[in-house]
């Protein structure tokens, strides 16, 4: 530093020194615990498994108008955009390591160590969670099983979505996107402090059209959702705290009508959504510290319409009311202790008690609803044996209603080879319990009709009906991992190669209908332990500060599944197809200057072939094969190119920026599935062009 | 009996050791005060654990040498006794502040962070300033992580002499250092985010124009945010989050503090000096934070005496 920007700062001082807080404390009083085990994040070169970070710069830099659009960046991640032929509700779907149809069910989903998935069907409907993507810090991606730190259904992936506490809010925030696609998102925010409280409120509403079809057509497949969502933050004294978050939702959603099936109408979906979340921080002393915490989650989904009609000869052609609607409910209670009886012992342990209840006509026939209640014991204990050895064991407990209880234990050993290299080898065992609709869905549809006109019919079509052996899905990792510091830390490079073994999961086949009730095709779903597969692959990442103004991050996927069965066909063969053998992203961030700054997104994800998508074209045996291609690969690879270039202004002492955001500038791609059926062309992604707009004011 | 202490020590809450401590030592006061001889009267905010330890140690050291001493809070110096041979020790600019309002004509050390201002000091009167040199912070930084190259001092009015001496300290070790002045809560937090994104480490020294328990919330969680880690002045900083810090421990301040009041009986009631200053220094990390960010330091011990010998050249 120079003495001109010393005098500089002496003579701002003496300018503007009357202006500052008069709140002061003397520096011998006590000062309030902040950073301690429960809020401290586990380094990449220390932790026990997997960890990926996607920061607030990557999130800003990658243009991402959704959560999805940034998790493209970890490694092993698909996203996908399931505008399905069976008429369901279009979703975004986030898969790691395949296995996945539209609902994602092998991986937890958590903000702020709240875990969001939904217990009826599984997986998450990211276009109404309940969350502002700008209030989000950083989200962490576990990738592999890890029960034994975040709880049941960390089966093959974790991600953490870690919002700002309130006191790093403070002011005014605007942002507002306007796009093609009717793109219309804008979200307000205002941060606040009363004496030891911190606050924070923001509004916020994502609007846009979805998709295209390949023929250029619109898809209805158009999302517009509302939001409301807060956040205190009250210092009790130097070493307790008190954290109190609620929001409130609403996601409306165009669905198509079905083609593969003859029911749904094209509608509207309803979804409200609503959470209250209490946390109890307390440090009890330099070693122990704990957490309570309560959560209640809420969602009501309205999806109620006449069907369409049905032409099903010799019955007159009828209609019938349907409703697909459900509430679901999860309240959560969870107490973790921390201990540090010395420098080189770490020690947690904990327990929780959760309660998922689903009320709903159509997926539970009999009983209108189910309930269950899930139990958990955790502990873990990271022991270095010395400077350079560190023995991670960790293990969950896990007993809900239905079920065996289950045990999902982990090991690592790390060894630093010195501060800049280390290697880890890890195994661990996760187990993923049946969501309530696989465990206890009772599905049919009653319809009233006749025949000739006067006969009158009643028809009874069975769809989905329960069985009471259901196993939780195993899954076994192995894996050797690598975390590497070069350049004086300005290159981090992580990655792994690991073996997964995944038992007894989880598919409904069609069979014969159980009941003997069903007079329409007499056949049922009808959900069982049927496959076993197993997933070896390689995964890297890296991240490189060439200088303050650049920044690039890469990461990059090698991934095999082959199923175990001894059959391996049908939806053996679905499994080793559902990911990519190869997956890429790319992240370029450059600061020209303070005024300019620009970011590259580069994506690609190999063929592969959703559990849900059409798997009929394979046309084997066809000389030349279709332009389409052949195979149960129907998702072509995917390449995805997005720019974004910011010009950032200030007024007076607000900041604001204007940004413009070009996404899938290599064409048109489609991401789920790209030969649904023979009756309409597959949705696409294409050019998204949108300006943003944001304002900070302090 | 031996384990209740030690459990006592070692597992109960903070809040509870003052409720069961600070009646024992008021208590004991009481006896002390009964006696003949000189007594020294420690006053103190009880909601500061520093406080609390410092006056615990000055106690100890000055019954070794067979002084007197009892502890009492601030809120209670109306009602201490004042005896010809009593003297103040008062901790912190609290129990300051109540002895200038309670006009306590008696001796006083004053033990303060820095150099109290608007205090005329005389024989009677002086003042043990705990604060370390700020020039100490820069070879701890250097002996905790020879890749850092620039550190980020924010300054009020209160700490730009501070940032004169650390401009010169910092180009002697070969650092980098950019001072950036704060002039309003509004400049805090803009110019913290612009600060810790442009330098390897932040110094914070005790200001409590900038650091105080309303804004250190902040600048601990938007620097670990950023993995940039804070270098601190106390060990209650490191105990909130903070990397490590130079700072001078209870023990050792209330070693310093009984020496002083035993010069100041044994010179006729008169102190040697007007202001004092702490003869050693102790080193604290946050091994947690430090792991967190994945930064592995030295032991707390290493770093002391890497500092001592960068010192020393």
């Amino acid at each position: 530093m120079d003495s001109n920007r010393l005098a500089f700062a002496t003579f701002m001082l003496l300018l503007g020194y009357s202006s500052i807080s008069s709140a002061v404390d003397d520096p011998l009083d006590d000062i309030p615990i902040v950073l301690s085990d429960n809020t401290l994040e586990q380094s990449p070169a220390t932790s026990p498994v997997a960890i990926s970070s996607i920061d607030r710069e990557m999130i800003e830099a990658s243009g991402a108008r959704t959560i999805p659009d940034a998790l493209r960046l970890i490694p092993g991640i698909v996203v996908g955009h399931s505008v399905n032929d069976f008429g369901d509700k279009p979703l975004l779907v986030v898969a790691y390591h395949g296995h996945s149809d539209q609902y994602s069910r092998q991986m937890n989903v958590l903000i702020d160590g709240r875990s969001i998935y939904d217990p009826l069907l599984g997986g998450v409907n990211w276009y109404n969670i309940p969350i502002a993507i700008d209030d989000i810090e950083r989200i962490e991606v576990t990738r592999g099983p890890n029960a034994s730190t975040y709880g049941s259904n960390s089966f093959q992936a974790v991600i953490n979505i870690i919002t700002r506490h309130a006191s790093e809010d403070q002011g005014h925030f605007a942002k507002v996107n306007i796009g093609n696609h009717d793109i219309f998102d804008a979200t307000y925010r205002y941060g606040g402090n009363s004496g030891d409280l911190d606050y924070r409120i923001t509004l916020a509403t994502v609007n846009d059209d979805g998709q295209d079809r390949a023929d250029g057509n619109d898809a209805n497949d158009d999302v517009s959702s509302g939001l409301i969502d807060y956040r205190l933050d009250y210092q009790i004294n130097n070493r307790n705290q008190l954290t109190y978050q609620g929001s409130y939702g609403r996601t409306d959603q165009n669905a198509e009508q079905g083609l593969r099936e003859p029911i749904k109408p094209e509608r509207v979906i309803e979804d409200t959504n609503a959470h209250q979340y209490l946390r109890w921080d307390s440090t009890i002393n330099t070693s122990q510290s704990f957490v309570v915490k309560y959560f209640f989650n809420y969602l009501d989904e309205q999806d109620e319409f006449t069907s369409r009609t049905i032409d099903m000869p010799p019955v007159d052609p009828f209609t019938f009311p349907v409703s697909l609607s459900y509430t679901s409910q999860r309240h959560n209670a969870e107490f973790t202790h921390f201990i540090n009886p010395t420098k080189s012992i770490d020690l947690v342990w904990g327990l929780s008690a959760q309660l998922d209840k689903v009320d709903s006509d159509y997926y539970f026939l009999d009983t209108g609803g189910v309930k269950r209640n899930t139990y958990r014991l955790f502990a873990n204990g990271i022991f270095e044996l010395d400077s350079r050895n560190t023995i991670d064991i960790g293990a969950l407990y896990e007993k809900s209603d239905g079920t065996d209880g289950d045990v999902s234990p982990r090991i690592a050993y790390l060894h630093h080879f010195n501060d800049m290299h280390t290697v880890r080898l890890g195994a661990s065992q996760a187990v993923r319990t049946p969501f309530l609709f696989e465990q206890d869905g009772n599905v049919a549809f009653t319809g009233e009709a006749t025949i000739g006109g006067t006969i009158p019919i009643s028809l009874y079509e069975l769809l989905y009906y329960p069985v009471n052996n259901l196993l939780t899905e195993k899954i076994t990792t192995v894996e050797l991992g690598y975390y590497g510091k070069y350049l004086q830390n300005r290159m981090l490079i992580n990655a792994r190669i690991f073996q997964d073994k995944l038992e007894d999961l989880i598919y409904a086949p069609e069979v014969p209908d159980p009941t003997g009730l069903d007079n329409v095709n007499g056949v049922a779903f009808v959900f069982d332990n049927l496959y076993k597969t197993s997933v070896q692959g390689l995964e890297a990442e890296l991240d490189y500060r060439h200088d303050r103004s650049l920044r690039i991050v890469a990461s990059g996927a090698i991934l095999n599944i082959e199923s175990e069965d001894e059959v391996r066909t049908g939806k053996s063969r679905e499994y080793e197809e559902s990911a990519p053998d190869h997956s890429f992203s790319l992240l370029a961030m450059k600061d020209f200057s303070s005024k300019y700054s620009a970011s590259l997104g580069f994506y690609y994800v190999g063929d592969m072939a959703w559990m849900d998508a059409n798997h009929n074209n394979t046309c084997e045996g066809t000389t030349p094969p279709p332009v389409s291609g052949c195979g149960y690969r129907n998702t072509r690879g995917v390449r995805k190119l997005d720019l974004r270039l910011v010009r950032n202004f200030k007024f007076g002492k607000e900041n604001a920026s204007l940004a413009l955001n070009l996404q899938n500038l290599l064409g048109e791609y489609n991401d789920y599935d790209s030969a649904p059926s023979s009756q309409a062309p597959a949705v696409e992604q294409n050019l998204i062009a949108f300006l943003e707009f944001k304002l900070k004011m302090y | 009996m031996v384990s209740l202490v030690i459990r006592f020590a070692f597992s109960t809450p903070r809040w509870m050791k003052l409720i069961v401590i600070l009646p024992v030592f008021l208590l004991s006061g009481t006896y002390a005060n009964a006696g003949q001889g000189e007594h020294i009267i420690i006053t103190i905010s009880p909601n500061s654990q520093f406080q609390l330890d410092t006056a615990a140690a000055i106690r100890k050291n000055l019954e070794a040498i067979d002084i007197r001493a009892s502890i009492i809070s601030t809120e209670n110096i109306n009602a201490s006794p004042a005896y010809a041979n009593t003297a103040y020790i008062l901790i912190g600019n609290a129990a300051a502040s109540a002895y200038k309002a309670h006009e306590v004509d008696a001796p006083v050390l004053f033990i303060s962070n820095k150099k109290l201002q608007n205090t005329r000091f005389t024989s009677a009167k002086a003042n043990l300033v705990l604060e370390q040199p700020v020039c100490r912070d820069v070879p701890l930084i250097k002996a905790m992580d020879q890749d850092w190259e620039s550190i980020a001092f924010l300054s009020s009015i209160n700490s730009i002499e501070r940032a004169s001496d650390l401009t010169r300290c910092a180009i002697e070790y070969g650092f980098d250092i950019q001072v950036y002045a704060i002039t309003n809560d509004t400049d805090l937090l803009k110019t913290l985010e612009m600060a810790i994104e442009d330098n390897d480490v932040l110094l914070a020294v005790a200001d409590p124009l900038i650091y105080n328990s309303r804004t250190v919330k902040n600048i601990l969680l938007t620097s670990y945010r950023r993995r940039k880690p804070v270098i601190g002045y106390s060990d209650n900083f490191v105990d909130a989050g903070a990397i490590a810090a130079v700072y001078t421990s209870a023990n050792s301040a209330g070693e310093r503090a009984a020496q002083i009041i035993s010069d100041f009986i044994d010179n006729n009631w008169q102190f040697k000096s007007k202001v004092y200053y702490p003869t050693d220094f102790s080193v604290r990390t946050n091994y947690q934070v430090a792991k967190s960010l994945g930064i592995s330091l030295p032991d707390d011990e290493t770093l002391h005496n890497k500092i001592m010998v960068m010192e020393h050249k």
